[in-house]
Protein backbone atom coordinates (compact mmCIF):
# COMPACT_ATOMS: atom_id res chain seq x y z
CA UNK A 1 0.00 0.00 0.00
CA UNK A 2 1.76 3.30 -0.84
CA UNK A 3 -0.76 5.55 0.97
CA UNK A 4 0.69 7.86 3.54
CA UNK A 5 -1.01 9.17 6.91
CA UNK A 6 -0.09 12.67 8.65
CA UNK A 7 -0.39 13.54 12.19
CA UNK A 8 0.74 15.54 14.57
CA UNK A 9 3.07 15.47 16.88
CA UNK A 10 2.31 17.67 20.27
CA UNK A 11 4.17 21.05 20.08
CA UNK A 12 6.08 19.47 16.56
CA UNK A 13 5.38 19.98 13.17
CA UNK A 14 3.15 17.49 11.24
CA UNK A 15 4.96 13.77 11.07
CA UNK A 16 3.98 12.09 7.50
CA UNK A 17 4.95 8.09 7.20
CA UNK A 18 3.22 5.67 4.92
CA UNK A 19 0.66 3.48 6.33
CA UNK A 20 2.50 0.14 6.46
CA UNK A 21 5.27 1.86 8.18
CA UNK A 22 3.28 3.50 10.42
CA UNK A 23 3.34 2.22 14.03
CA UNK A 24 -0.18 1.44 15.84
CA UNK A 25 0.30 4.36 18.08
CA UNK A 26 0.78 6.74 14.67
CA UNK A 27 -2.53 5.14 13.00
CA UNK A 28 -4.03 6.14 16.04
CA UNK A 29 -3.10 9.58 16.21
CA UNK A 30 -4.13 9.97 12.50
CA UNK A 31 -7.51 8.62 13.35
CA UNK A 32 -7.86 11.08 16.13
CA UNK A 33 -7.34 13.82 13.38
CA UNK A 34 -9.78 12.46 10.80
CA UNK A 35 -7.94 10.13 8.90
CA UNK A 36 -10.10 7.38 7.35
CA UNK A 37 -7.47 5.20 5.77
CA UNK A 38 -5.42 5.24 9.17
CA UNK A 39 -8.38 3.97 10.56
CA UNK A 40 -8.90 1.37 7.84
CA UNK A 41 -5.19 0.16 8.48
CA UNK A 42 -5.86 -0.45 11.95
CA UNK A 43 -9.26 -2.40 11.12
CA UNK A 44 -7.27 -4.50 8.67
CA UNK A 45 -4.60 -5.09 11.36
CA UNK A 46 -6.61 -6.48 14.05
CA UNK A 47 -9.87 -7.29 12.66
CA UNK A 48 -9.10 -11.10 12.20
CA UNK A 49 -7.04 -11.31 15.79
CA UNK A 50 -9.72 -9.63 17.54
CA UNK A 51 -12.66 -11.62 15.35
CA UNK A 52 -11.01 -15.18 16.41
CA UNK A 53 -9.95 -14.30 19.59
CA UNK A 54 -14.17 -13.13 20.29
CA UNK A 55 -15.21 -16.51 18.44
CA UNK A 56 -13.13 -18.63 21.17
CA UNK A 57 -14.60 -17.18 23.59
CA UNK A 58 -17.99 -17.38 22.43
CA UNK A 59 -17.99 -20.46 20.03
CA UNK A 60 -20.28 -18.30 17.81
CA UNK A 61 -19.09 -16.75 14.82
CA UNK A 62 -21.73 -14.45 13.88
CA UNK A 63 -21.46 -12.58 17.23
CA UNK A 64 -18.18 -12.56 17.13
CA UNK A 65 -18.34 -10.42 14.21
CA UNK A 66 -20.81 -8.48 15.73
CA UNK A 67 -18.74 -7.56 18.60
CA UNK A 68 -15.44 -7.52 16.61
CA UNK A 69 -17.22 -4.62 14.66
CA UNK A 70 -18.33 -2.79 17.77
CA UNK A 71 -15.05 -3.21 19.44
CA UNK A 72 -13.76 -1.40 15.76
CA UNK A 73 -16.63 1.27 16.71
CA UNK A 74 -15.55 1.60 20.10
CA UNK A 75 -11.89 2.61 19.37
CA UNK A 76 -12.74 5.19 16.47
CA UNK A 77 -15.40 7.05 18.48
CA UNK A 78 -12.93 7.43 21.62
CA UNK A 79 -10.00 7.90 19.38
CA UNK A 80 -9.25 11.57 20.60
CA UNK A 81 -9.52 10.12 24.14
CA UNK A 82 -6.84 7.09 23.49
CA UNK A 83 -4.02 7.27 25.74
CA UNK A 84 -0.30 5.85 24.02
CA UNK A 85 0.36 4.43 27.50
CA UNK A 86 -0.38 0.64 26.89
CA UNK A 87 0.22 -0.99 23.43
CA UNK A 88 -2.83 -0.30 21.33
CA UNK A 89 -3.34 -4.53 21.51
CA UNK A 90 -3.73 -4.19 24.86
CA UNK A 91 -5.89 -0.90 24.77
CA UNK A 92 -7.88 -3.09 21.26
CA UNK A 93 -7.81 -6.50 23.29
CA UNK A 94 -9.52 -4.86 26.54
CA UNK A 95 -12.48 -3.81 24.37
CA UNK A 96 -12.94 -7.38 22.91
CA UNK A 97 -12.55 -8.90 26.07
CA UNK A 98 -14.52 -6.79 28.32
CA UNK A 99 -17.27 -7.02 25.16
CA UNK A 100 -17.04 -10.98 25.30
CA UNK A 101 -17.35 -11.23 28.89
CA UNK A 102 -20.33 -9.14 28.79
CA UNK A 103 -22.09 -11.21 26.03
CA UNK A 104 -21.33 -14.21 28.53
CA UNK A 105 -22.94 -13.23 31.28
CA UNK A 106 -26.19 -12.21 29.80
CA UNK A 107 -26.00 -15.10 28.23
CA UNK A 108 -25.49 -16.83 32.19
CA UNK A 109 -28.57 -14.56 32.88
CA UNK A 110 -30.55 -15.83 29.92
CA UNK A 111 -29.98 -19.41 30.65
CA UNK A 112 -30.89 -18.69 34.39
CA UNK A 113 -34.05 -17.82 33.54
CA UNK A 114 -34.85 -20.54 30.88
CA UNK A 115 -38.24 -21.96 31.76
CA UNK A 116 -37.16 -25.41 29.58
CA UNK A 117 -34.24 -26.11 31.92
CA UNK A 118 -34.53 -25.04 34.68
CA UNK A 119 -32.53 -28.18 36.54
CA UNK A 120 -29.61 -27.48 34.06
CA UNK A 121 -26.70 -26.85 35.94
CA UNK A 122 -24.13 -24.29 34.97
CA UNK A 123 -21.93 -24.92 32.59
CA UNK A 124 -19.23 -23.46 34.19
CA UNK A 125 -19.73 -25.89 37.16
CA UNK A 126 -20.18 -28.60 34.61
CA UNK A 127 -16.84 -30.94 35.42
CA UNK A 128 -17.75 -33.75 33.27
CA UNK A 129 -15.82 -34.90 30.45
CA UNK A 130 -17.41 -33.67 27.24
CA UNK A 131 -17.06 -36.61 25.35
CA UNK A 132 -16.25 -40.18 25.78
CA UNK A 133 -13.63 -41.66 23.26
CA UNK A 134 -15.01 -43.72 20.79
CA UNK A 135 -12.64 -46.52 20.02
CA UNK A 136 -14.01 -47.59 17.21
CA UNK A 137 -11.11 -47.39 13.91
CA UNK A 138 -12.05 -43.98 12.07
CA UNK A 139 -11.17 -44.07 8.49
CA UNK A 140 -11.36 -40.41 7.73
CA UNK A 141 -8.04 -38.38 8.86
CA UNK A 142 -10.10 -34.95 8.54
CA UNK A 143 -12.74 -36.15 10.57
CA UNK A 144 -10.99 -37.05 13.41
CA UNK A 145 -9.53 -33.82 13.45
CA UNK A 146 -12.27 -31.71 12.92
CA UNK A 147 -13.93 -33.70 15.54
CA UNK A 148 -11.36 -33.19 17.98
CA UNK A 149 -11.20 -29.40 17.11
CA UNK A 150 -14.81 -29.18 17.83
CA UNK A 151 -14.04 -30.63 21.29
CA UNK A 152 -11.39 -28.49 22.39
CA UNK A 153 -13.87 -25.50 21.68
CA UNK A 154 -16.69 -27.28 23.59
CA UNK A 155 -14.56 -27.58 26.09
CA UNK A 156 -12.85 -24.11 26.40
CA UNK A 157 -16.57 -22.62 26.10
CA UNK A 158 -17.31 -24.92 29.25
CA UNK A 159 -14.49 -22.85 31.20
CA UNK A 160 -15.38 -19.99 33.44
CA UNK A 161 -15.36 -16.99 31.49
CA UNK A 162 -12.11 -15.85 34.02
CA UNK A 163 -9.81 -18.75 33.21
CA UNK A 164 -11.73 -18.49 29.32
CA UNK A 165 -10.29 -14.85 28.73
CA UNK A 166 -7.10 -15.87 30.07
CA UNK A 167 -6.34 -19.23 28.24
CA UNK A 168 -7.34 -18.11 25.14
CA UNK A 169 -5.35 -14.63 25.01
CA UNK A 170 -2.30 -17.04 26.06
CA UNK A 171 -2.82 -20.45 24.44
CA UNK A 172 -4.48 -19.20 20.98
CA UNK A 173 -3.58 -15.69 20.42
CA UNK A 174 -0.19 -16.52 21.74
CA UNK A 175 0.09 -12.88 23.68
CA UNK A 176 2.39 -12.46 26.61
CA UNK A 177 1.65 -12.54 30.23
CA UNK A 178 2.73 -9.67 30.37
CA UNK A 179 0.66 -8.11 28.37
CA UNK A 180 -2.37 -10.39 29.41
CA UNK A 181 -1.87 -9.08 32.83
CA UNK A 182 -2.75 -5.60 31.08
CA UNK A 183 -5.37 -6.40 29.26
CA UNK A 184 -6.98 -8.36 32.17
CA UNK A 185 -6.21 -5.89 34.68
CA UNK A 186 -4.93 -8.47 37.18
CA UNK A 187 -1.29 -9.16 38.35
CA UNK A 188 1.30 -11.50 35.98
CA UNK A 189 0.96 -14.32 38.64
CA UNK A 190 -2.92 -14.43 39.02
CA UNK A 191 -2.61 -14.99 34.87
CA UNK A 192 -0.31 -17.79 35.35
CA UNK A 193 -2.48 -19.19 38.08
CA UNK A 194 -5.65 -19.09 36.16
CA UNK A 195 -3.71 -19.95 32.59
CA UNK A 196 -2.38 -23.13 34.98
CA UNK A 197 -6.02 -23.92 36.58
CA UNK A 198 -7.24 -23.44 32.62
CA UNK A 199 -5.55 -26.29 31.40
CA UNK A 200 -5.60 -28.44 34.01
CA UNK A 201 -9.76 -28.29 33.69
CA UNK A 202 -8.90 -29.10 29.79
CA UNK A 203 -6.78 -31.71 30.68
CA UNK A 204 -9.76 -33.43 32.90
CA UNK A 205 -12.64 -32.54 30.09
CA UNK A 206 -10.43 -33.61 26.69
CA UNK A 207 -8.61 -36.98 28.42
CA UNK A 208 -10.46 -39.04 25.94
CA UNK A 209 -8.93 -36.83 23.01
CA UNK A 210 -5.14 -36.73 24.21
CA UNK B 1 15.06 -34.98 43.50
CA UNK B 2 11.73 -32.88 42.08
CA UNK B 3 8.67 -33.88 43.86
CA UNK B 4 5.76 -34.64 41.25
CA UNK B 5 3.91 -31.01 42.19
CA UNK B 6 7.29 -28.90 41.37
CA UNK B 7 8.22 -31.13 38.26
CA UNK B 8 4.82 -30.72 37.01
CA UNK B 9 4.53 -26.99 37.41
CA UNK B 10 8.36 -26.60 35.53
CA UNK B 11 6.59 -29.10 32.72
CA UNK B 12 3.71 -26.67 32.06
CA UNK B 13 5.78 -23.71 32.21
CA UNK B 14 8.66 -25.46 29.66
CA UNK B 15 5.61 -26.77 27.72
CA UNK B 16 3.59 -23.70 26.92
CA UNK B 17 6.63 -20.76 27.59
CA UNK B 18 9.06 -20.33 25.40
CA UNK B 19 11.41 -18.76 27.90
CA UNK B 20 10.48 -21.03 30.39
CA UNK B 21 13.24 -24.65 30.46
CA UNK B 22 13.29 -27.89 32.68
CA UNK B 23 15.59 -28.28 35.12
CA UNK B 24 18.20 -30.99 35.78
CA UNK B 25 15.73 -32.27 39.09
CA UNK B 26 13.22 -32.37 37.22
CA UNK B 27 14.65 -34.16 34.28
CA UNK B 28 15.45 -36.78 36.59
CA UNK B 29 12.29 -36.85 38.42
CA UNK B 30 10.39 -37.33 34.56
CA UNK B 31 12.52 -40.47 34.41
CA UNK B 32 11.57 -42.48 36.84
CA UNK B 33 7.79 -41.23 37.71
CA UNK B 34 5.50 -42.36 35.07
CA UNK B 35 2.74 -40.67 36.16
CA UNK B 36 4.63 -37.46 35.39
CA UNK B 37 5.33 -38.52 32.16
CA UNK B 38 2.29 -39.28 31.08
CA UNK B 39 1.38 -35.33 32.57
CA UNK B 40 4.02 -34.16 29.96
CA UNK B 41 2.48 -35.91 27.23
CA UNK B 42 -0.99 -34.82 28.04
CA UNK B 43 0.49 -31.06 28.27
CA UNK B 44 2.07 -31.38 25.15
CA UNK B 45 -0.74 -32.81 23.07
CA UNK B 46 -2.78 -30.05 24.79
CA UNK B 47 -0.58 -27.37 23.72
CA UNK B 48 -0.72 -29.18 20.09
CA UNK B 49 -4.73 -29.11 20.10
CA UNK B 50 -5.07 -25.27 21.56
CA UNK B 51 -2.45 -24.51 19.02
CA UNK B 52 -4.61 -26.20 16.43
CA UNK B 53 -7.64 -24.72 16.54
CA UNK B 54 -8.43 -22.76 13.33
CA UNK B 55 -8.46 -19.32 12.87
CA UNK B 56 -11.40 -17.67 11.66
CA UNK B 57 -11.47 -14.74 9.44
CA UNK B 58 -14.19 -11.71 9.27
CA UNK B 59 -16.61 -12.11 6.14
CA UNK B 60 -15.98 -10.04 3.32
CA UNK B 61 -18.36 -7.51 3.96
CA UNK B 62 -16.82 -6.30 7.07
CA UNK B 63 -15.84 -3.13 6.21
CA UNK B 64 -18.47 -2.52 4.44
CA UNK B 65 -20.34 -3.45 7.38
CA UNK B 66 -18.37 -1.30 9.59
CA UNK B 67 -18.55 1.80 8.39
CA UNK B 68 -22.15 1.79 8.19
CA UNK B 69 -22.22 1.14 11.97
CA UNK B 70 -19.75 3.61 12.20
CA UNK B 71 -22.11 6.22 10.44
CA UNK B 72 -25.22 4.99 12.60
CA UNK B 73 -24.21 4.20 15.62
CA UNK B 74 -20.83 6.22 16.36
CA UNK B 75 -22.14 8.48 18.93
CA UNK B 76 -23.80 6.09 21.35
CA UNK B 77 -20.02 4.46 21.86
CA UNK B 78 -18.63 7.70 23.02
CA UNK B 79 -17.83 7.12 26.76
CA UNK B 80 -18.56 9.74 28.86
CA UNK B 81 -15.44 12.69 29.91
CA UNK B 82 -15.48 10.76 33.53
CA UNK B 83 -15.41 7.05 31.99
CA UNK B 84 -11.35 7.27 32.64
CA UNK B 85 -12.50 7.32 36.89
CA UNK B 86 -12.82 3.93 38.05
CA UNK B 87 -16.57 3.42 39.17
CA UNK B 88 -15.99 2.91 42.83
CA UNK B 89 -13.73 6.16 42.44
CA UNK B 90 -16.80 8.29 40.64
CA UNK B 91 -19.43 7.07 43.54
CA UNK B 92 -17.01 8.39 46.39
CA UNK B 93 -16.70 11.55 44.34
CA UNK B 94 -20.94 11.80 44.23
CA UNK B 95 -21.01 10.24 47.37
CA UNK B 96 -18.90 13.37 49.14
CA UNK B 97 -20.36 15.84 47.10
CA UNK B 98 -24.05 14.63 48.18
CA UNK B 99 -22.51 14.67 52.23
CA UNK B 100 -20.90 18.31 51.35
CA UNK B 101 -24.12 19.63 49.75
CA UNK B 102 -26.13 18.07 52.94
CA UNK B 103 -24.25 20.06 55.19
CA UNK B 104 -23.96 23.26 53.67
CA UNK B 105 -28.08 23.26 53.31
CA UNK B 106 -28.58 22.14 56.95
CA UNK B 107 -26.18 24.64 57.86
CA UNK B 108 -28.44 27.01 55.87
CA UNK B 109 -30.94 26.39 57.16
CA UNK B 110 -30.19 25.80 60.99
CA UNK B 111 -32.70 26.36 63.58
CA UNK B 112 -33.21 29.47 64.15
CA UNK B 113 -35.25 31.37 66.88
CA UNK B 114 -38.46 32.54 66.09
CA UNK B 115 -39.06 36.03 64.68
CA UNK B 116 -41.18 38.12 63.55
CA UNK B 117 -41.73 38.85 60.15
CA UNK B 118 -43.01 41.48 58.32
CA UNK B 119 -46.67 41.12 56.98
CA UNK B 120 -47.04 39.72 53.96
CA UNK B 121 -50.05 39.88 51.26
CA UNK B 122 -50.77 39.16 47.79
CA UNK B 123 -49.50 35.68 47.77
CA UNK B 124 -46.68 36.24 49.60
CA UNK B 125 -45.55 34.57 52.97
CA UNK B 126 -42.26 35.57 54.74
CA UNK B 127 -40.16 32.96 56.40
CA UNK B 128 -37.83 34.28 58.29
CA UNK B 129 -34.02 32.89 58.51
CA UNK B 130 -30.86 33.53 59.38
CA UNK B 131 -29.92 37.30 59.08
CA UNK B 132 -26.36 35.79 58.27
CA UNK B 133 -27.14 33.48 55.60
CA UNK B 134 -28.75 37.11 54.31
CA UNK B 135 -31.84 34.56 52.62
CA UNK B 136 -34.37 36.39 51.10
CA UNK B 137 -37.98 35.80 51.68
CA UNK B 138 -39.57 33.86 48.82
CA UNK B 139 -42.79 34.14 47.98
CA UNK B 140 -45.09 31.04 47.57
CA UNK B 141 -46.24 30.20 44.17
CA UNK B 142 -49.16 28.45 43.69
CA UNK B 143 -48.75 24.98 42.33
CA UNK B 144 -52.55 23.86 41.79
CA UNK B 145 -54.93 25.51 39.10
CA UNK B 146 -57.07 26.77 41.55
CA UNK B 147 -55.07 27.94 44.17
CA UNK B 148 -56.21 28.87 47.50
CA UNK B 149 -57.31 32.74 48.67
CA UNK B 150 -55.02 33.15 51.53
CA UNK B 151 -55.16 36.42 52.87
CA UNK B 152 -51.81 36.66 55.08
CA UNK B 153 -52.04 40.26 56.10
CA UNK B 154 -50.70 39.19 59.72
CA UNK B 155 -47.49 38.29 60.98
CA UNK B 156 -46.52 34.66 60.60
CA UNK B 157 -43.64 33.47 62.55
CA UNK B 158 -41.97 30.58 60.86
CA UNK B 159 -38.53 28.96 61.66
CA UNK B 160 -36.87 26.49 60.16
CA UNK B 161 -36.78 23.29 61.78
CA UNK B 162 -35.54 19.92 60.42
CA UNK B 163 -36.16 18.08 56.91
CA UNK B 164 -38.86 16.18 56.38
CA UNK B 165 -37.26 13.55 54.35
CA UNK B 166 -33.38 13.32 55.04
CA UNK B 167 -32.40 12.16 51.92
CA UNK B 168 -34.55 14.88 50.20
CA UNK B 169 -31.95 17.70 51.14
CA UNK B 170 -34.57 20.12 49.29
CA UNK B 171 -37.76 19.30 51.50
CA UNK B 172 -37.22 21.32 54.79
CA UNK B 173 -39.99 22.05 57.54
CA UNK B 174 -40.63 24.92 58.64
CA UNK B 175 -42.73 25.28 61.91
CA UNK B 176 -44.72 28.23 61.78
CA UNK B 177 -45.83 29.36 65.66
CA UNK B 178 -49.06 31.86 65.68
CA UNK B 179 -50.96 33.11 68.15
CA UNK B 180 -54.91 32.19 68.75
CA UNK B 181 -56.54 34.76 66.55
CA UNK B 182 -54.55 33.66 63.33
CA UNK B 183 -55.68 30.67 63.66
CA UNK B 184 -58.76 31.15 63.07
CA UNK B 185 -57.24 32.51 59.38
CA UNK B 186 -57.53 28.76 58.19
CA UNK B 187 -60.70 26.45 58.52
CA UNK B 188 -61.18 22.97 57.87
CA UNK B 189 -62.88 21.63 54.70
CA UNK B 190 -66.58 22.10 56.79
CA UNK B 191 -66.01 25.88 57.42
CA UNK B 192 -64.95 25.54 61.06
CA UNK B 193 -62.36 27.38 62.27
CA UNK B 194 -59.24 25.92 63.22
CA UNK B 195 -58.04 26.74 66.10
CA UNK B 196 -54.38 26.76 67.67
CA UNK B 197 -55.86 24.35 70.69
CA UNK B 198 -57.48 21.70 69.18
CA UNK B 199 -56.23 21.68 65.42
CA UNK B 200 -52.26 22.30 66.53
CA UNK B 201 -50.80 20.00 65.14
CA UNK B 202 -52.26 20.24 61.86
CA UNK B 203 -51.97 24.08 61.61
CA UNK B 204 -49.12 25.21 63.72
CA UNK B 205 -46.66 22.73 61.78
CA UNK B 206 -46.78 23.43 58.06
CA UNK B 207 -43.54 21.81 55.87
CA UNK B 208 -42.24 23.64 52.96
CA UNK B 209 -41.01 22.30 49.98
CA UNK B 210 -38.19 24.58 48.93
CA UNK B 211 -35.97 24.52 45.59
CA UNK B 212 -33.14 26.19 47.41
CA UNK B 213 -34.13 29.58 48.14
CA UNK B 214 -37.55 29.52 46.05
CA UNK B 215 -40.45 27.86 48.17
CA UNK B 216 -42.53 26.14 45.81
CA UNK B 217 -44.88 24.40 48.15
CA UNK B 218 -46.23 24.74 51.75
CA UNK B 219 -47.47 21.13 53.26
CA UNK B 220 -49.02 20.33 56.18
CA UNK B 221 -46.76 17.72 58.01
CA UNK B 222 -48.88 15.62 60.03
CA UNK B 223 -51.03 14.38 56.94
CA UNK B 224 -48.79 15.27 54.10
CA UNK B 225 -51.48 17.34 52.85
CA UNK B 226 -50.59 20.63 50.95
CA UNK B 227 -51.85 23.61 52.76
CA UNK B 228 -51.23 25.81 49.89
CA UNK B 229 -52.72 25.17 46.39
CA UNK B 230 -55.39 23.03 47.36
CA UNK B 231 -58.69 23.18 49.30
CA UNK B 232 -57.98 21.10 52.25
CA UNK B 233 -57.79 24.25 54.27
CA UNK B 234 -58.70 27.20 53.50
CA UNK B 235 -59.14 30.67 54.69
CA UNK B 236 -62.08 31.42 57.42
CA UNK B 237 -64.70 33.94 55.57
CA UNK B 238 -63.57 36.39 58.29
CA UNK B 239 -60.22 35.87 57.11
CA UNK B 240 -61.02 36.08 54.01
CA UNK B 241 -63.40 38.85 54.07
CA UNK B 242 -60.79 40.65 56.35
CA UNK B 243 -58.32 39.66 53.55
CA UNK B 244 -60.28 41.73 51.21
CA UNK B 245 -60.68 44.45 53.28
CA UNK B 246 -56.76 44.74 52.85
CA UNK B 247 -57.25 44.60 49.96
CA UNK B 248 -55.50 41.20 49.86
CA UNK B 249 -56.00 39.37 46.82
CA UNK B 250 -55.61 35.81 46.20
CA UNK B 251 -51.92 34.22 45.91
Amino acid sequence: MSSVISYHVELDLPRTVSVDAASDHELVAATKEGDEIAFQELVRRYRNPITNFVFRMLDDYDRAVELAQETFLRVYANADRYQATFHFSTYIYRIATNLAISELRQRKRRHFISMFTPWRRDDDEDDQPLDFADERPLQDVELIDRERRDAVSRAIKTLPEKYRAALVLRDVEGISYEEISAILNISEGTVKSRINRARTMLREKLRAYL
Amino acid sequence: MANCLVARRQLELAEFDEHAFLGADAERHLDECADCRAFASDMRALRGMLADQPRVAVPPNFETSLKARIRREAPRYREPRLAWIPTPALGAIALATVISVGFAVRSNFAPLEPANVASTSNAAISLPVSPAQKVETAAVRPIAATPVAMTTARPVVARFARSTHRTTLTTLVAETERSANESSLYTDEDGHPLSANTNRDRVTTIGVVTNKRQINQVIQVSTGTPIYGTDSIIPSRSAQTEGNNDDSGPM
